[in-house]
């Protein structure tokens, strides 16, 4: 083996130059990926009537979503739906700005409930979630919270964002330090 | 799909001189791609396939459609009149007939373009005014405005449609520059749409196609026995709408993979229901999710347009257009989206009008173009397509 073409393979794998190249492309990457990763700026729910998690004393007649953004009021679909998943009668959604609401017909009894909405802000993007009240002295709201957009969890999103925040801050330091470095053995 | 048409190769049937015994074209019926390579003698039996022009019903329908489409539609001038409108078709149906068995058509001043017919079907279809032109009540009607229409004269209407199919843009490009010719004493062009769709050998004949939209398109479309009693009339004769339907692509490609899912309300990757796991799985609508959403959103495209009666399904053929993009290098890209129904008020009617009420889809596709014409009976060799009507 020629010692030469060692020494230069050692450098290249094994060497600083190697994972600061792997930062800085996976820096370039998120920078240019994320952009088309939906759900930064698109419609959230920002507040709910009941809220979610409530443990209400007398019956809601009606379920109010407001989100960030307005609706389009073609599409927004809002469904309440009791601990058996059966669904509770209910008016079709009355959209107002960014606000849905669906008036609940009858009186719903005690008992644990789960309003689910699928609705589309005015941009085209398809937000979906859902969240759980209870009525009376019910235990606890049936479903864990959730919203999702673009199909991945805010979680998952914030999660991704953070990590390639942390790999650009990182994969920035390295690059720029690395330039220091070079000018001053320059 | 009919077996009175069923697909010959040409150099065997048409007895052209070309080197005889062609081999079975793949897409015919299931062969595997490998088999389209080469016929005996180096004829290709792509280029020399030939798709039957006579029967009682016309050709270009019920086959699996070519790669390459034409849609050529012409006006009629205030002079037209049944005996004239017969000449003329006596004339187009003696063209078609040759051309698609890979003859030239008489007079053809580039009869070195015939031989490979590639499929080539050419199917007429008759617009309201060519009927009044004839004195005849129109079996067709234009369809009414619907909201989300914008249309644009020179996508629209038309007296005489040709839909010239083949699965070469070359054979193409020669039978509508030949029929155009031999029309242009009796009409005038009206508009012409062009469009594409997957190439032969591409995929397994039975594979459904993507849309330049990147959707799997023809999915829910009867096949074989189910073609008959959506489409044919009695008598042999159907219907087409030809719909030109602009996709905002820059727009569509702001989506997420889940957005794209939810205004179709099937899978991008297989096409599957987005209450099932497969493409072909039926769409269950009464499928609720863990927190009790439907399945399949109230709003998606196969929500709003779902068919279930076998009598009232639309037989889609739709193909691509993508034309050149402007100078901010925005596509200009769609749907040339025809379908065939017996009967277009009572199947492609309500549908349509579904559809422009409610579907999330239509954030993304504008309908820019519209005609109807009826598409009457087949003929048998010697006769002439149209002679019912105006004979
Ligand atoms: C650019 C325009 C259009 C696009 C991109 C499009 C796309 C699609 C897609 C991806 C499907 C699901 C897969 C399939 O079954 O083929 C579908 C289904 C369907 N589309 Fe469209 N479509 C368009 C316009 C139209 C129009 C204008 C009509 C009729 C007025 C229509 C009627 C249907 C029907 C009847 C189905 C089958 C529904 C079912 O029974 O499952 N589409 N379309």
């Amino acid at each position: 083996m020629r010692p030469e073409a060692t020494s230069r393979r050692n450098r290249w794998l094994g060497g600083p130059r190697w994972i600061q190249r792997l930062l800085v492309a996976a820096a370039a990457f998120l920078v240019v990926a994320l952009p088309g990763v939906p759900a930064w700026a698109h419609a959230q729910l920002a507040s709910a009537v009941p809220a979610p998690d409530a443990a209400l004393s007398t019956a809601p007649a009606a379920v109010t979503l407001t989100f960030n953004e307005q609706l389009n009021p073609e599409f927004t679909t809002i469904v309440v739906s009791d601990a058996g998943r059966q669904r509770v009668p209910a008016s079709a959604p009355a959209v107002s700005g960014a606000a849905g609401t669906v008036r609940i017909e009858g009186a719903l009894g005690e008992g644990a409930y789960t309003v689910a909405y699928r609705v589309v802000s005015t941009d085209g993007h398809t937000i979906q979630g859902s969240y759980g009240f209870t009525v009376g002295d019910a235990a606890r709201p049936p479903v864990a919270a959730g919203e999702s957009s673009g199909g991945l969890p805010v979680g998952v999103l914030i999660g991704i964002g953070a990590v390639g925040l942390g790999l650009a801050m990182v994969a920035g330091y390295l690059y720029f330090s690395g330039r220091r470095r070079q000018r001053g053995s320059a | 799909m009919t077996s009175r048409r069923h697909l010959l190769t040409g150099a065997a049937a048409a007895g052209l001189g070309a080197a005889a015994g062609a081999g079975v074209v793949a897409a015919a019926h299931g062969d595997s791609p490998a088999r389209v390579a080469a016929a005996p003698g180096g004829q290709p039996a792509l280029g020399t396939a030939i798709v039957a022009f006579h029967g009682a019903r016309q050709a270009g329908v019920a086959e699996d459609p070519p790669a390459h489409a034409a849609f050529v539609a012409f006006t009629l001038p205030a002079t037209a009149d049944r005996r004239g409108l017969a000449r003329m078709m006596r004339l187009l149906t003696d063209d078609a007939a040759r051309l698609t068995r890979g003859e030239p058509a008489l007079g053809d001043t580039d009869a070195t373009l015939a031989p490979l017919p590639a499929r080539l079907t050419v199917t007429f279809g008759f617009g309201p005014g060519l009927y009044r032109a004839a004195g005849l009540r129109p079996p067709v009607a234009d369809l009414p405005a619907f909201r989300i229409d914008r249309l644009e004269q020179r996508w629209s209407g038309g007296d005489l449609l040709l839909q010239v199919c083949a699965d070469d843009p070359l054979t193409v490009a020669h039978t509508q520059r030949m029929l155009i010719k031999d029309t242009r004493p009796f009409a005038a062009v009206r508009w012409v749409q062009q469009g594409f769709r997957r190439s032969p050998g591409i995929h397994a004949p039975d594979h459904t196609q993507r849309n330049v939209m990147g959707q799997l398109d023809g999915t829910a479309n009867p096949r074989g026995a189910e073609i008959d009693p959506a489409v044919w009339n009695e008598d042999g004769s159907t219907t087409i709408v030809v719909r030109r339907m602009r996709a905002e692509i820059e727009k569509w490609d702001m989506l997420s993979v889940a957005d794209k899912e939810n205004a179709v309300g099937r899978r991008l990757d297989t096409g599957a229901p987005l209450s099932g796991t497969q493409e072909h799985d039926e769409p269950d609508f009464t499928k609720l999710d863990d927190s009790g959403l439907p399945a399949m959103p109230d709003f998606s495209h196969v929500t709003r347009a779902r068919v279930t009666d076998p009598a009232l399904k639309l037989l889609r053929r739709p193909y691509n257009y993508d034309g050149v993009p402007n100078a901010a290098g925005h596509p200009d890209a769609g749907l040339i989206f025809a379908s065939f129904q017996k009967d277009i008020a009572r199947q492609f009617v309500p549908v349509q009008q579904r559809l422009a009420d409610k579907d999330l889809l239509n954030e993304w596709i504008t309908p820019i173009g519209s005609a109807v014409f009826a598409v009457p009976p087949g003929c048998a060799e010697g006769g002439w397509i149209g002679e019912q009507v105006l004979g």
